[in-house]
């Protein structure tokens, strides 16, 4: 893949990443996710001292390790988008597959603690905590199969002969919407697994 | 390694470290409840505007897309932290 001019010509400054509308998509679900998360708090309120020990049956240090996971994917299409600016295609088609493998390997870490606390005998209907839990946790995961699709379709743009300013766009987009998933899960972890 | 690479590694340094601190006040901590509920909640917070200004590169956009999102996730920990004491 070469590089379009107007890409490379980019000033950093004043610049939108990614498509406009994607920016509408990225401000709505973050305050979808907050709504729900101040739903969740006010449940909590209702019952704290059963939310406690709900949340004791959970895993922190799993939660620890599927964030760190997601921080590196994050890192990974940084570099695949810095990259692209700079016309090494190949270096992005390698961020974007890092990218990709570990938010796989999130997939199969939030599928694990789920049939873990399944096999312990908790599940949505056990109370209000664990509906909670499968519901919050559940979206976010339909969030990252989403963004894994995007970065499936970016990946393969990488392989054009030319990218344009409209490809490099998808891309900008396509890293916004993972690094939502990101920061979601960055607000999603400590409310759920660790405020007491 | 390249003049934009080095500030986004050092970002997601911080971002581990800042993860790992949440975690150890959410396991094991001498604070009070509510005090650590706060600081993790608060440190969630900065970690997205991180995620926001660094990944994002809001820090390079149009003044009025990085006030917006500074508005939603301020108002947005605010309506957190009030739902935790409701």
């Amino acid at each position: 893949m070469t590089v379009d001019e107007s890409i490379a010509r980019d000033t950093r400054t004043d610049h939108t990443p990614g498509e406009p509308g994607m920016w509408v998509i990225i401000f709505g679900d973050i305050f979808i996710f907050v709504g729900l998360f101040c739903m969740f708090l006010w449940y909590r309120s209702q019952d704290p001292p059963g939310f406690d020990a709900a949340q004791q049956m959970l895993s922190p240090g799993v939660g620890l390790v599927e964030t760190l996971v997601l921080l590196t994917s994050s890192l990974a299409v940084v570099r695949a988008v810095a990259s692209a600016r700079t016309g090494n295609a190949r270096a992005s088609r390698q961020a974007i597959t890092i990218a990709m493998a570990l938010g796989a390997v999130f997939v199969v870490a939030k599928t694990l603690e789920w049939w873990s606390k399944v096999d312990a005998g908790f599940t949505p209907h056990t109370n209000t905590f664990f509906m909670l839990y499968f519901v919050l946790t559940g979206l976010h995961l339909g969030h990252v199969f989403v963004g894994l699709f995007f970065l499936s379709l970016v990946r393969n743009l990488t392989g054009k002969a030319v990218a344009g300013q409209h490809d490099f766009g998808y891309l900008e987009g396509a890293g916004i919407f993972w690094h939502m998933v990101d920061l979601i899960w960055l607000l999603l972890f400590p409310l759920i697994y660790l405020v007491h | 390694m390249t003049e934009t690479r080095k500030p986004v590694l050092v970002v997601w340094t911080l971002l581990v470290a800042i993860s790992i601190c949440s975690w150890s006040l959410g396991a094991d901590h001498g604070l009070q409840r509510q005090t650590a509920a706060i600081a993790i909640i608060t440190l969630a917070f900065v970690k997205a505007g991180f995620v926001a200004s660094h990944f994002m590169d809001l820090r390079h956009a149009p003044a009025a897309l990085r006030r917006a999102m500074s508005a939603l996730l301020g108002s947005s920990a605010i309506a957190v932290v009030a739902f935790y004491f409701a």
